[in-house]
């Protein structure tokens, strides 16, 4: 057993292949395997478009839409599924990561699909996975109404799952590493600390910081939207809007990207012989991420009510700041590794380097894309679909192959045929480089995308693109048959017997309160006057004449609730009963949040309004929304609290200054 | 030039328009989000600008061609989203 696991990596790679845990491959493998399920059925709606932009089937127009909403968004859960269990497979090796959680979050998130299916399927919903706002309300009666509530909710489902997934991310790596500024590597930039955390490690951490705000601004307008679900009157900014859709849109795949990084980097070293170290310019590239991403959003939270020119400068150069420096970090010591280290070609570690190429070359595409000058020319046309896929198709599904064969491959005991091998991998290849080359193509000549009938004499296209898909599929094909060859031998040599890591899963640190030093009680008793000073007589009046005003003074309340909330939590009596609890904590700073939004829908509040009593109730109740909410950021410790706290400052903020109507 | 999008058509004010001329094009949208989308006679995307419910964009773009423009839709925004087409003309001053 020990010569084989040997055979499949490098003869130096085992002591550095992440040697998974029972739990690590069980969630591995179910995270995986749905994701490539999901991956084959959405892959054939996808044909089925590009078979009817070239007129070859022909499907109705509803039919068109509603495959272009399921397989944007059944993509995304598929890829996101793979990423996540990808990283949880590689970092649970030096991280505790929560069982318990990682369970909520698949069953959260397969909840949230079937919810989307039913919505597209049977409700006929097909505004695209996009949700722009007003269209899923406004679709000229082709869908009913109840399958946008449906579509939403499960959206809303999808980011639960996904937000427990990066709390405990953060939560676990933070611990495992003594605090925020050692866990991203802060303390090793300025020497001082000699052991820092693994790339794998400080990928996940931008994962999960990003991955927390990106939710937030999801759940903030899919909560708006499930607002005028329930009271037809509210309103909302279009640019607000759309200025949060496509934030929380396309950081969402971006982090997939990134999950994925971050399990290469424990991934590749096994079949390179060589492992890979921490590095400055690996640390620098991540915080890099980090701050660029938490500096574009800053500026979505007091966004003005036009988009200012500057905004997209800025927004262009934070998204470069963000997306260039870990690709370049990445795939450049990736490649370093990789050099004359007599790496171990198979399957598997092909389909990871194919992989970086994926990512390299769509990432150049993305670069091109958002030059603003040329953006003018391609913008909304099928370069941007050319892109993206190439990042993800022949990036991320790469990778989920890779990992699904590397899994396979252990198993086994043995790797897959060389003569298969290649074959598969040149349809692959082919098919996959040739379906997103006419991509390019045809968006440099304008070609719009998500027309279901593409412009007179560009049908031609989409039939060469069809039959490139057609060989990927076959590709694809191929590989599943001798994955499930390697599956049959690797059932009889049993999974158990491949040898577990013989370390334990270290212990954590004890959490901290979110204050501790007087001066920060201070601070947070001198906001809680300055909210409480809403009240003051000007302040009232301007809430009679306006709804915005009306809305901030709501949110207000339960920002009162929030820091009394958070004091109250960093008592040390308080804090002793509360730090045990931390899924309870988790819960609720989910639900609490979203409770809060939706009581802020005028039909809510305005049929309290007349009654006194009833109307200062309803006050009380922001602000003891707040306190709850405080008070369970409170249980998820010192970092994830913190920003779990600034994170509902802004959904409060935010909603208040987008939403109207009543 | 005044443009508005609807589901699922364009209105456009005046529909010839003379060349070698710096035109403004202020485009809103009466429903849902459209995008405005300019081919020039040879078919090539030349600019594209949004048409949002509750704002007036502008674009400003001289035409040195004469002939039939086209306008497509770049937004999503229903299902015949594909069928949002129109056209205006670009002829040279007497
Ligand atoms: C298996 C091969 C695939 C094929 C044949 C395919 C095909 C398509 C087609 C025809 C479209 C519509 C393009 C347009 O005309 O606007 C599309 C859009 C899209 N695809 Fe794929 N795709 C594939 C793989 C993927 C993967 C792996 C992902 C993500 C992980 C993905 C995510 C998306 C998204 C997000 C959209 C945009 C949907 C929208 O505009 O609402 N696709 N794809
Ligand atoms: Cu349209």
């Amino acid at each position: 057993m020990e010569a084989g696991t040997v055979s499949v990596v490098h003869p130096r790679g085992t002591e550095l292949l992440a040697t998974a845990r029972v739990d690590e491959r069980r969630i591995a493998w179910l995270f995986v395997c749905t994701g490539i399920a999901l991956f084959g059925v959405m892959g054939l709606m996808g044909l089925a478009m590009r078979l009817n932009q070239a007129e070859v089937v022909t499907l109705s127009d509803s039919w068109f839409y509603r495959l272009m909403t399921l397989h944007g968004a059944g993509m995304l859960v598929a890829v996101l599924l793979a990423a996540m269990g990808a990283l949880w497979f590689t970092l649970r090796a030096t991280v505790p990561l929560h069982l318990g959680r990682m369970v909520f979050t698949y069953l959260s998130i397969l909840g949230g699909a079937v919810l989307v299916l039913i919505a597209v399927l049977i409700g006929g919903f097909a505004a695209g996975w996009t949700f722009l706002w007003p269209l899923p309300f406004d679709s000229f009666g082709a869908w009913r109404p109840w399958s946008t509530d449906v579509f939403l909710v499960g959206l809303l489902l999808v980011g639960a799952g996904f937000f427990v997934f990066c709390l405990d991310v953060l939560m676990q790596t933070t611990a495992t590493y003594g605090g925020l500024q050692r866990a991203l590597g802060i303390s090793y930039l300025r020497n001082r600390d000699d052991s820092p955390p693994p790339p794998v490690a400080l990928a996940a951490m931008a994962v999960a910081i990003e991955g927390l705000i990106a939710t937030a601004v999801g759940t903030t307008i899919v909560v708006a939207l499930i607002g005028r679900a329930i009271d037809s009157g509210l309103e909302m900014d279009a640019l607000w809007a759309k200025n949060l859709t496509y934030m929380f849109g396309h950081s969402i795949f971006n982090l997939v990207i990134y999950l994925f990084a971050g399990a290469v980097y424990v991934l590749l070293p096994g079949y390179a012989g060589r492992p890979w170290k921490t590095t400055k310019p690996i640390v620098v590239a991540w915080l890099f991420t980090i701050v660029f991403v938490a500096t574009a959003y800053g500026h979505h939270l007091y966004m003005d009510f036009v988009q200012p020119a500057w905004a997209s400068g800025v927004a262009s150069i934070a998204s470069f700041g963000a997306a260039l420096p870990p690709a370049v970090v990445t795939i450049f010591t990736g490649v370093v590794l990789i050099w004359g280290s007599r790496y171990r070609w198979t399957l598997a570690s092909t389909l990871l380097y194919l992989g970086f190429m994926g990512w390299a070359i769509g990432g150049t595409g993305a670069v091109i894309d958002s030059l603003i000058p040329l953006n003018f020319k391609f913008h909304n046309t099928l370069w941007v679909a050319g892109h993206f896929h190439t990042y993800l198709l022949m990036g991320v599904v790469l990778w989920t192959f890779a990992l699904f064969v590397r899994m396979l491959e252990e198993s086994a005991g043995r790797t897959a045929r060389d003569g298969v091998s290649a074959f598969s991998l040149g349809a692959l290849l082919v098919g996959g480089y040739g379906l997103v080359g006419v991509w390019y193509v045809s968006g440099a000549l304008g070609v719009p995308r998500r027309w279901a009938i593409h412009p007179e004499g560009s049908a031609g296209y989409s039939l060469v693109a069809s039959i490139f898909a057609i060989v990927f599929a076959v590709g694809f094909l191929v590989l599943l048959l001798e994955c499930l060859r390697l599956a049959r031998i690797a059932s009889v040599q049993r999974w158990e017997r491949i040898p577990a890591p013989r370390r334990s899963l270290p212990a954590r640190a004890a959490p901290e309160p979110l204050l501790s030093t007087g001066y920060q009680f201070a601070a947070v008793c001198a906001a809680t006057v300055v909210f409480v000073g809403s009240y003051a007589p000007p302040i009232t009046d301007a809430v009679e004449s306006s709804i915005r005003y009306h809305h901030l003074q709501h949110a207000a309340m339960y920002l009162v609730g929030l820091l009394v909330g958070v004091a109250f939590a960093s008592l040390p009596a308080v804090f002793a009963r509360i730090r045990s609890h931390p899924n309870l904590g988790i819960t609720l700073v989910i639900a609490a949040p979203v409770v809060m939004m939706l009581g802020m829908v005028p039909a809510v509040y305005e049929s309290l309004e007349p009654n006194w009593g009833l109307h200062l109730l309803y006050h009380i109740g922001m602000a003891a929304l707040g306190v709850v909410t405080g008070l369970a950021a409170g249980a998820l410790g010192l970092v994830a609290g913190r920003l779990v706290f600034v994170l509902s400052i802004g959904m409060a903020l935010m909603y208040a200054a987008g939403v109207t109507g009543g | 030039m005044k443009v508005a999008g609807g589901q699922f058509y364009w209105t456009i004010d005046p529909a010839v328009l003379p060349a070698h001329t710096k035109i403004r094009f202020d485009v809103t949208a009466v429903d849902v989000n459209h995008g405005f989308g300019i081919y020039d006679p040879d078919g090539r995307l030349i600019g594209s600008v949004q048409a949002m419910p509750g704002y007036v964009n502008d674009l400003r773009l001289t035409f040195d061609k004469v002939g039939e423009y086209r306008i497509r839709c770049l937004e999503y925004c229903g299902l015949s989203h594909h069928d949002m087409v129109a056209s205006f003309r670009v002829e040279e001053q007497a």
